[in-house]
């Protein structure tokens, strides 16, 4: 049985310092940190909110093995812990990562609703490079919300998806086959829509290809596999849930690219949602279980239309996979036993219409854009990039080996203000939006009202000087003599509907817990 | 690369107003001096944002592996 699809973000942004060399991007990801951190009073005296690292554990697997040395999370100092974190009032976390600064956003039912936030993670981004150029006016920080660096490197936009216990143990763990014929061809396709483009290749399989579909493919490795900075797998088994044991399992994808393009966020993310709904309530029926997995994520990579091989010994078109899988979904969505995940219609909407595009796009061998008769390029990253790219080389003689045309490719990833190619994209008109901007403005400063985050969200909001830890599934207040923790374990609780009125009645934590208590005891 | 990298297809299905939509974004904004002047002030955007870049951006723009 099928659990709501709650869905978060895990953004790592590139770095680039100016007018401060001796500024490693560490110190200046944690500038930012601390720039917004103290903009918010979060950095007051007597505020001191750490970030609980008790229940990551990286080196566990969903199947079983322990690997490498250690043992549990790193030890981190409580000064570190707050050098590199900061927990926001709309439900999110901010953070260094090695030395990246990464937005998570707080935990969302919608594809909507997560896009917003991813969205407003940027803005409140850009707030935090302005408040580090007005303490310190000779430094530049920008931030690109992209994958790669062009110089070997790689980093992530993670999706985490909450799933069902049983249906995930079932497919992940014990008959791991029922997800590489369900889920891996899905995963292995969408980057038709959800790639955000990029120039040249970085792995030997692509490296013929002037321009790729996907940001990411090239350092995908494995299908399955524990790790994140080599050997990257299209499903990543961190037995790291972040919830009840009992009922829940997280699903962590590292194979997506950064999309800047609203619909193709919206897309990638719903379109996902309604795939693992339908594996869990065991909608798919047809074995689509690719040959090689990992070389069809990098030809797809190269060539959208390419023919992959599956398992049975068809040959399938990216484009066909994708339709199986949303006539599947058309099915799925008129089934009345079923709580569907929010705005499914217009998910379907968009993936038939983007597919419908992209069936009639008209590419050349030079990658020029032939024909686009149902305007699919304004949805998709990789097609809006690519128009540019092609709009700048045109004037240049048509090659494809210009510097200048992977300085786009980054430029046009760039969130920190006036040199964002996509952000001037975007106010032109030229990139199709799902949100408007209240949308998105919403969720700088409020978490979303239908998970947890709401209650992680209104804590840090009223009562920061007494919350002395915070994680995804723990707040942890300060009482003097004694320490309390409220356990958020359900996704699914704490939300407006369930704790507005106890956070309007109660002054302090205290009371927080008390008047949590009484209502327990109530029920 | 394969040579069959990318097949056009001819187009079956669903009529389309060529007069408008002949070739992507251009195609829809072909139309109207409004259109052809966001066009080139998009140019010049581009060209403010390669010069603004500098000639070292790519060399410099060296992340550290993260997940």
């Amino acid at each position: 049985m099928s659990v709501p699809k709650v869905v978060g973000i895990e953004q790592e942004y590139a770095i680039s310092v100016k007018g401060r060399g001796d500024l490693s991007p560490f110190h200046a990801s944690c500038f930012l940190v601390n720039a917004l951190a103290r903009d918010l009073g979060l950095r007051d005296d007597g505020v001191k909110m750490l970030w609980d690292y008790g229940h990551e554990t990286p080196y566990h697997d969903i199947r079983g093995e322990l690997f490498r040395k250690v043992v549990g999370q790193e030890i981190v100092s409580e000064s570190e812990n707050l050098r590199i974190n900061v927990a926001l009032p709309n439900g999110a976390r901010f953070y260094t990562d090695h030395a990246h600064p990464e937005y998570s956003t707080p935990e969302c039912i919608s594809a909507r609703d997560v896009v917003a936030c991813d969205k407003a993670g940027e803005v409140i981004l850009r707030r935090a490079i302005q408040l580090a150029h007005s303490a310190v006016p000779d430094m530049q920080i920008t931030l690109f919300k992209n994958n790669v660096d062009y110089q070997g490197h790689s980093y992530g936009s993670h999706e985490n998806y909450l799933m069902d216990r049983q249906a995930h143990e079932d497919h992940l763990v014990r008959n791991p086959e029922k997800i590489v014929s369900t889920l891996v061809p899905f995963l292995v396709t969408r980057q038709i829509f959800a790639g955000a483009g990029k120039v040249g290749s970085e792995a030997p399989e692509t490296r013929d290809s002037s321009y790729q579909v996907s940001q990411r493919a090239d350092y995908m490795e494995a299908v399955f596999g524990l790790e994140t900075m080599y050997a990257r797998p299209i499903i990543n088994t961190r037995q790291e849930h972040h919830a009840d044991e009992r009922r829940f399992r997280r699903l962590h994808l590292i194979l997506g690219d950064a999309n800047m393009c609203e619909c193709a966020a919206f897309l990638k993310i719903g379109s996902t949602q309604i795939v693992l709904q339908m594996i869990e309530d065991a909608f798919l029926d047809e074995d689509l279980s690719l040959r090689d997995p990992v070389k069809s994520l990098k030809q797809v990579s190269a060539d959208f239309r390419s023919r992959l091989d599956l398992a049975d010994g068809r040959s399938l078109e990216p484009l066909e996979v994708q339709r199986k899988y949303l006539e599947k979904a058309q099915q799925f969505s008129l089934r009345k036993d079923v709580d569907h995940v929010p705005g499914i219609a217009k998910i379907l909407d968009v993936w038939g219409s983007v597919l419908e595009g992209l069936q009639h796009l008209r590419i050349t061998t030079d990658f020029a854009i032939d024909g686009d008769p149902l305007d699919v390029v304004p949805k998709l990253d990789w097609l809006l990039k690519l128009w540019l790219l092609n709009r700048y080389r045109e004037g240049k003689g048509g090659k494809w080996d210009l510097p200048a045309l992977r300085v786009l490719d980054l430029q046009y990833h760039n969130v920190s203000g006036v040199s964002g190619i996509f952000k001037q994209l975007e106010s032109e008109g030229l990139s199709e939006r799902i949100l408007n901007d209240a949308d998105i403005d919403r969720f700088i400063s409020t978490p979303p009202p239908d998970t947890r985050a709401y209650f992680r969200g209104k804590c840090v909001e009223r009562f920061p000087r007494e919350v002395y830890l915070i994680n995804w599934e723990v707040v942890g207040f300060d009482h003097g003599n004694v320490n309390r923790l409220i356990p958020l374990l359900d996704p699914l609780s704490g939300t407006q509907n369930h704790v507005e009125d106890l956070f309007e009645d109660c002054e302090n934590s205290k009371e927080l817990i008390k008047s949590i208590q009484s209502r327990a005891r109530a029920r | 690369m394969a040579e069959t990298r990318f097949i056009e297809k001819p187009i079956k299905k669903k009529k389309v107003k060529t007069e408008e939509k002949d070739s992507s974004i251009e195609g829809s904004l072909s139309m109207t001096e409004e259109k052809r002047q966001k066009l080139k002030e998009l140019d010049e955007f581009i060209d403010d944002v390669l010069e603004k870049a500098g000639d070292d951006f790519l060399e410099e723009f060296r992340q550290v592996e993260g997940e």
